[in-house]
C-alpha cells in the first residue's frame, strides 16, 4: 500500500520540541530546565498509508502530533506538507493546508463543542472554508453522517444525546467533511469499549479506502496500532527508536524496547500466553526533564553497553525500510518466531 | 483509607448512560441545551419563587407612576400640615407599612425605592459585567503579560476597602444617581474578570477549541463560537448574583449619605432616616429592610437556579 | 505476634464448612431504585471461588462487573441500591446478613480491594509507611512501630526499592507503577483471603502493566490467596485467570475456565469480543468482526435475550424469552438458547487451537536470563 516512489505527503526532519519545565510568570520565563517532550525526529507519510506511531504515556506522540498541524509551534526541525514548511507558512497558507490536514482526537466527549448541533459540528470546517450554500452544506452533512453510519435525521441532535462510540463517529466525520489529505489520529479509539472500538477502527479502514486518505495513527496499543497501520514508529522517551512496515516490525523487531513492548501486550489467548518469553522491564521510563545521557533507554534496557550510556545511537538502516536506534541491534539477529501446538 | 469512597457513582453513572440512550430512541424532535436549562430551572421550586418575586417587585416598581401616588400619595411631598398630622402611624389598612415622620406612606417610598434600587443593580451590574467581560477575556485568551497586567490590577481593585473606595469615587464625580451605579459599577469589574477569565481558560482546555483551530478556524469565530457560549453560563450566574449585591452596595451607600439624596426614596435612605426611630416606630427601618432582605435573596437564588439549570457535565456526567 | 486489638475472631482463621466453597456467590440481584426508574445494576450472578484461584470478569463498562464486587463488598449504598434476591457467602456465611461492624472487619482483613486509578486511592496528606499499615492497626492491633515495620516489608516485597526512605514519602512523590505496587502492599498487609482487583493496570502503561500483573500472580504464589480480577481486558485475564465470567448488561453471560471461555466459548457475545480484538497477524490484516450496535440501557432491558439485538444469530425466540443458564458437566455455563446446539456452537471464532499454531511476536532470540530485574 506504501508507494515510496511517490513524494512524501508529509516529511517530519528533525523535529524537536520543548516545555518550560516549571510553568507560571516568573518561573516559566526564566527557568533553564526544560521538558524534552519531543527530541530530533524524522518520518515520512505517503498518500494514502496509515503511518502508525506508538509508544507509552508521555514519549512525545501527541506533542509529534500537535507540532505537525501547528496546533504547538516545535522548537525545532521542519514539518514540509506537500513540499511545503508548515512553520514558515503565513496565516493564509496555515489556513489552506489546515484544509489539506484535519485531526481526530481521543475524548469524544471533549472534542465536540456541547452547545452546537451535530450539524454544526459537521459542517464547521465547511463554513470555516466557505464551501457551499447552506442547503449544499446540510446535504453533504447528512452524506457524511450516512457513511459514518449515524442516522443523518438526528443531525439538529446535541453531543450529550450520544454514546461515546457514537461521538466519535461525529469526529470522524468532521475530520472527512473537507476530504483532506491526511488525518492526524490522536488515540481515536482508547478511550471506547472493546466492541465498539472494532467498530471505529473498521470505519476508519473503510473510509481510508473510499476516500484514499493518509492517517497518521497515534495509539498506545500495539495490537491497534499494528492492524490499521502500514507502516509503524516506535517512540520512548521523545525518540523514535524504530520505524518499519507493520509486519516486520512484529516479526522481526530490532530494538529491545520494541521486543519488551510487544512480549508485555497480553494477548488474549492463555496458551500463547503461558508459553511465550516474556521481557518485564524494570523499573519507571525515566522523566523527559532530564533524559539519561546516550541512548535515552539504556538504564532500563536488558542489553545495555558501556556505549549506550555515551552515544546516542542513530536511526539506521538495518534492513531496506526498516530503521532501528540501537547500537546493538546488529549484535542481536532476530528471526521470526511461532509455536507450534 | 483502605476504602477510598464507596462508589455509589458506579450506579448513577449506569443511569445517566441508560437515560441518554433511552432518549436516543425516543422520537426525532431534540431539545436544545437552553431548552434543557429551562426545563430544568423550571423544575427548581426556589428558583421560580425568586424569579417570580423579582417580576412581582420590577412590574410594580416600572407601573408605579400610573397607580401608586393616587392610592397612597406621593413619595417625596413636602411636609404639609395635614400630612404631619399622620406622622408616624403604624401599619394599618390605610398605609398598609405605616407612615413616617413627614407623614409619607412607607409603601409608596418602597416602591419608588424599589426602581432606583433596581436601576442601581441592573446598570451598575451592566457595567461591572461589559468591563469584566472585555478584561477576562484579554487576560485569558492572550495571556501572557496582558494577563499579569490586567489580574494585578484586579487584585489592586479589589485589595481597596471596597465602601471607601466607592465614597472616594462619587465624591470625586460629584452626587448624582448616575454617578452612584457608576461608581458601583466600576468598582465591579474584577471579580466578574476573575470568573470569566477562568470560565475561559478552563473551556480553552477542550479538545473542540483545539479541533477548531485545526480545522483553520480564526480567533474571533474560536471565540464567538466555541469558547463564549461554553463560558457564558458562569457570567449569567455570577452578574445575577452580582445585582443583589449591587442593590446592597447602594443602600449602604444611601445610608452613609453618600448615595441617592432626599427626597428621594432609595431603601438604603430610608434605613437612614428610620434608625432614629428604630424603638418608637420600628416599620421604618423593617420595610425597606424587608424589601432589601427579599430583593437581594431573590437574586440570589436565582443564580444559585441558574447555574444547576446551565451546567451541561451535570447531565453528560 | 501483636495482640489482638478485640475478641472478633478472623473468619479467614476458620475451616470452609463442608460442602462450601471459600465464596459463593448464588444468583446475586441489585437493583438501583431512581428517579429514571428501576436499573439492574446486577442481574442473576452466580459463581464459586476456591483459595488460589483467580477468577477473572470480564466486561464492558456498564456490565455491572464493578457494581457487583461492591455489592459484595457492601459498599453500595442502600438505598438508592436494594438487594433483590441471593446471597454471597464467604467460608459459609453470608456477607449480606452481616452487620455494618461485621463487615468492616471482613474488608481488608478477609477481603481486600484494589482499584483502577492508583492517583486518586492513596491520601496525598499521609506518608505511604502510614497507609499501608494503617489496616493493621485497625485489623490486627499493631503498635505504630510495629506497623510501619510491616509496611517497610509490605513495600519491599512489592518491589520497591530502598522502602525503609520510601515508607516516609508522600504519594506525589511514587510514579504511577509505583503507587499501584503501594496499592497493592496495603491489600496484602493483612493477608486477605481474596484480594479484588477492579482494573488493576487499566491506567498503567503496558511495560508497567506487565510488571504489576507479574507481581500480583507472584504475591498469590506466597500466600495462597484468591483473586478477582475485574477488566475490560480479555489480554489480561487471559494472563492471569483459572475462572473467566463475561458479564453484558448486569448478567453474566458464560462463566468457565479459561480454556473454555477461550477455546470452547457458547455465547456469541463472548465470540464477538475475541473477534472485535485486533489479532497479532504476521500474514495477512484480517478485518475484525465488531458487535453491531450499543449496550442496552439497563433501565429498559429489551425483552428476551439483553443481547439479541446486537446478535448476529439472533431468532424470534431470542427476542421473545430470557435464556436460562445451560450449565455442562464442568459447570460451565451459557446464557444463551443455543448453548447445548453443536452445529450453531460451529458458528464460534477460529482459535488459536482450532487452527494449531500462533505467532507469538515475540523471537526467542532474547536470552531472558538477560531481561533485568523480573519486576
Amino acid at each position: 500500500m506504501t508507494d515510496t516512489t511517490k513524494e512524501p505527503l508529509l516529511k517530519v526532519e528533525h523535529l524537536s520540541k520543548e516545555f518550560p519545565a516549571e510553568s507560571g510568570m516568573i518561573a516559566g520565563r526564566f527557568s533553564k530546565r526544560v521538558v524534552s517532550a519531543v527530541k530530533d525526529i524524522s518520518f515520512e507519510i505517503y498518500p494514502g498509508e496509515t503511518f502508525g506511531l506508538v509508544g507509552e504515556s508521555g514519549c512525545g506522540k501527541s506533542t509529534t502530533g500537535r507540532s505537525i498541524m501547528r496546533l504547538t509551534n516545535p522548537t525545532a526541525g521542519h514539518v514540509y506538507f506537500e513540499g511545503k514548511d508548515v512553520a514558515q507558512m503565513n496565516s493564509k497558507e496555515l489556513k489552506a493546508m489546515r484544509r489539506e490536514m484535519q485531526f481526530v482526537f481521543q475524548d469524544p466527549q471533549a472534542s465536540l463543542n456541547p452547545r452546537m448541533t451535530i450539524g454544526e459540528i459537521v459542517s464547521e470546517p465547511m463554513v470555516i472554508h466557505g464551501i457551499g450554500t447552506k442547503e449544499e452544506r446540510i446535504e453533504r452533512v447528512r452524506e457524511l453522517l450516512d457513511v459514518v453510519g449515524l442516522n443523518p435525521e438526528h443531525i439538529n441532535r446535541y453531543p450529550h444525546e450520544f454514546s461515546g462510540g457514537q461521538r466519535q463517529r461525529i469526529g470522524i466525520a468532521r475530520a472527512f467533511a473537507l476530504r483532506p489529505k491526511l488525518i492526524i489520529c490522536d488515540e481515536p479509539v482508547s478511550a471506547l469499549d472493546v466492541s465498539i472500538q472494532a467498530q471505529v477502527l473498521n470505519l476508519l479502514k473503510d473510509l481510508q479506502d473510499h476516500f484514499g486518505t493518509a492517517y497518521l495513527f497515534i495509539a498506545h496499543d500495539l495490537s491497534v496500532v499494528q492492524h490499521i497501520s502500514d507502516r509503524v514508529a516506535v517512540m520512548y522517551l521523545g525518540k523514535i527508536v524504530e520505524i518499519s512496515d507493520w509486519k516486520t516490525l512484529y516479526t522481526e523487531p530490532h530494538h529491545p524496547y520494541t521486543q519488551s513492548l510487544l512480549s508485555a501486550v497480553p494477548v488474549p489467548d492463555p496458551d500463547v500466553q503461558k508459553t511465550r518469553k516474556r521481557i518485564i522491564l524494570p523499573g519507571d521510563p525515566p522523566s523527559p526533564i532530564d533524559p539519561p545521557s546516550g541512548c535515552r533507554f539504556h538504564t532500563r534496557c536488558p542489553i545495555a553497553q558501556a556505549v549506550c550510556s555515551e552515544e546516542q545511537p542513530e536511526l539506521r538502516e538495518v534492513a531496506p525500510g526498516h530503521f532501528c536506534a540501537c547500537h546493538c541491534a546488529a549484535v542481536n539477529p532476530i528471526k521470526e518466531t511461532s509455536i507450534e501446538l | 483509607m483502605l476504602y477510598p469512597s464507596p462508589t455509589q457513582k458506579l450506579g448513577m453513572e449506569a443511569t445517566a448512560e441508560a437515560v441518554a440512550q433511552e432518549h436516543d430512541k425516543g422520537s426525532g424532535a431534540s431539545r436544545t441545551l437552553w431548552g434543557d436549562a429551562w426545563r430544568r430551572l423550571r423544575q427548581n421550586k426556589l428558583a421560580i419563587i425568586a424569579a417570580v418575586w423579582i417580576i412581582f417587585v420590577a412590574l410594580v416598581a416600572i407601573t408605579a407612576d400610573l397607580w401608586a401616588p393616587q392610592l397612597l400619595g406621593s413619595p417625596t411631598a413636602a411636609d404639609t400640615t395635614q400630612m404631619a398630622a399622620q406622622s408616624l402611624q403604624p401599619p394599618s389598612l390605610e398605609h398598609p407599612f405605616g407612615t413616617d415622620v413627614t407623614g409619607r406612606d412607607i409603601l409608596v417610598r418602597v416602591i419608588y425605592g424599589a426602581r432606583i434600587s433596581l436601576t442601581i443593580g441592573l446598570l451598575a451590574t451592566a457595567i461591572s459585567t461589559a468591563i469584566g467581560l472585555v478584561m477576562g477575556a484579554l487576560a485569558a485568551y492572550y495571556g501572557g503579560i496582558w494577563d499579569t497586567i490586567i489580574m494585578r490590577a484586579a487584585d489592586i481593585f479589589l485589595a481597596f476597602p471596597y465602601v471607601l473606595f466607592v465614597l472616594c469615587l462619587i465624591a470625586a464625580l460629584g452626587q448624582s444617581i448616575t454617578n452612584v451605579f457608576v461608581a458601583i459599577g466600576i468598582l465591579g469589574w474584577p471579580s466578574i474578570a476573575r470568573v470569566f477569565r477562568s470560565a475561559i481558560l478552563s473551556v480553552k482546555e477542550n479538545d473542540y477549541v483545539d479541533a477548531a483551530r485545526a480545522m483553520g478556524a480564526s480567533d474571533a469565530r474560536i471565540i464567538a463560537r466555541h469558547i463564549f457560549p461554553n463560558s457564558v453560563a458562569s457570567i449569567v450566574v455570577y452578574a445575577t448574583m452580582n445585582i443583589g449585591s449591587a442593590i446592597l452596595s447602594e443602600a449602604a451607600i444611601s445610608f452613609l449619605g453618600m448615595g441617592v439624596q432626599p427626597p428621594n426614596p432609595s431603601w438604603g435612605i430610608m434605613i437612614q432616616d428610620g434608625q432614629a426611630y428604630l424603638m418608637t416606630a420600628p416599620w421604618l427601618m423593617i420595610m425597606p429592610g424587608l424589601a432589601i432582605l427579599s430583593t437581594v435573596l431573590a437574586f440570589t437564588l436565582l443564580g444559585d437556579g441558574l447555574r444547576d439549570a446551565l451546567d451541561v457535565k451535570m447531565k453528560d456526567a | 505476634m501483636a495482640k489482638k486489638k478485640n475478641d472478633y475472631v478472623d473468619l479467614k482463621t476458620q475451616p470452609i464448612p463442608e460442602g462450601h466453597h471459600l465464596l459463593e456467590v448464588d444468583n446475586l440481584k441489585m437493583f438501583f431504585h431512581t428517579e429514571d426508574g428501576v436499573v439492574k445494576a446486577v442481574n442473576g450472578v452466580s459463581y464459586t471461588l476456591d483459595r488460589g484461584e483467580t477468577l477473572g470478569v470480564v466486561g464492558e463498562s456498564g456490565s455491572g462487573k464493578s457494581v457487583t464486587h461492591m455489592t459484595i463488598m457492601g459498599l453500595i449504598d442502600m438505598p438508592p441500591g436494594k438487594i433483590e434476591e441471593g446471597d454471597v457467602r464467604y467460608r459459609g456465611r453470608s456477607l449480606l446478613e452481616m452487620s455494618e461492624q461485621e463487615m468492616q472487619h471482613i474488608r481488608g482483613n478477609d477481603i481486600a480491594m484494589i482499584f483502577q486509578d492508583p492517583m486518586t486511592s492513596l491520601n496525598p496528606v499521609y506518608k505511604i509507611g502510614r497507609q499501608v499499615g494503617e489496616g493493621l492497626r485497625l485489623h490486627r492491633g499493631y503498635s505504630k512501630k510495629e506497623a510501619l515495620e510491616r509496611a517497610t516489608e509490605l513495600l519491599r516485597l512489592v518491589g520497591i526499592p530502598s522502602p525503609e526512605k520510601r515508607v516516609n514519602e508522600y504519594p506525589h512523590q511514587f510514579s504511577g507503577g509505583m503507587r499501584q505496587r503501594v496499592m497493592i502492599a496495603m491489600a496484602l498487609a493483612c493477608d486477605p483471603d481474596i484480594l479484588i482487583a477492579d482494573e488493576p493496570t487499566t491506567a498503567l502503561d503496558v511495560t508497567i502493566q506487565a510488571q504489576i500483573i507479574e507481581l500480583m500472580k507472584e504475591m498469590q504464589e506466597k500466600n495462597g490467596n484468591a483473586i478477582i480480577m475485574i477488566t475490560h481486558d480479555l489480554g489480561v485475564v487471559a494472563d492471569m485467570a483459572d475462572k473467566i465470567m463475561v458479564m453484558y448488561a448486569g448478567r453474566p453471560v458464560e462463566f468457565g475456565t479459561a480454556d473454555e471461555i477461550f477455546y470452547e466459548s457458547r455465547h456469541p457475545y463472548t465470540w464477538g469480543l475475541i473477534r472485535s480484538i485486533p489479532e497479532q497477524a504476521i500474514d495477512e490484516k484480517k478485518p475484525l468482526t465488531p458487535i453491531h450496535g450499543n449496550p442496552p440501557s439497563l433501565v429498559n432491558l429489551p425483552s428476551g435475550c439483553p443481547f439479541a439485538p446486537r446478535c448476529p444469530y439472533a431468532v424470534d425466540i431470542c427476542h421473545q424469552k430470557e435464556p436460562e443458564h445451560i450449565v455442562t458437566e464442568t459447570g460451565h455455563y451459557s446464557a444463551c438458547h443455543f448453548a447445548d446446539d453443536p452445529e450453531f456452537l460451529k458458528f464460534a471464532p477460529d482459535t488459536s487451537r482450532s487452527r494449531g499454531k500462533i505467532a507469538t511476536g515475540m523471537p526467542d532470540t532474547l536470552d531472558p536470563d538477560l531481561t533485568g530485574g523480573e519486576a
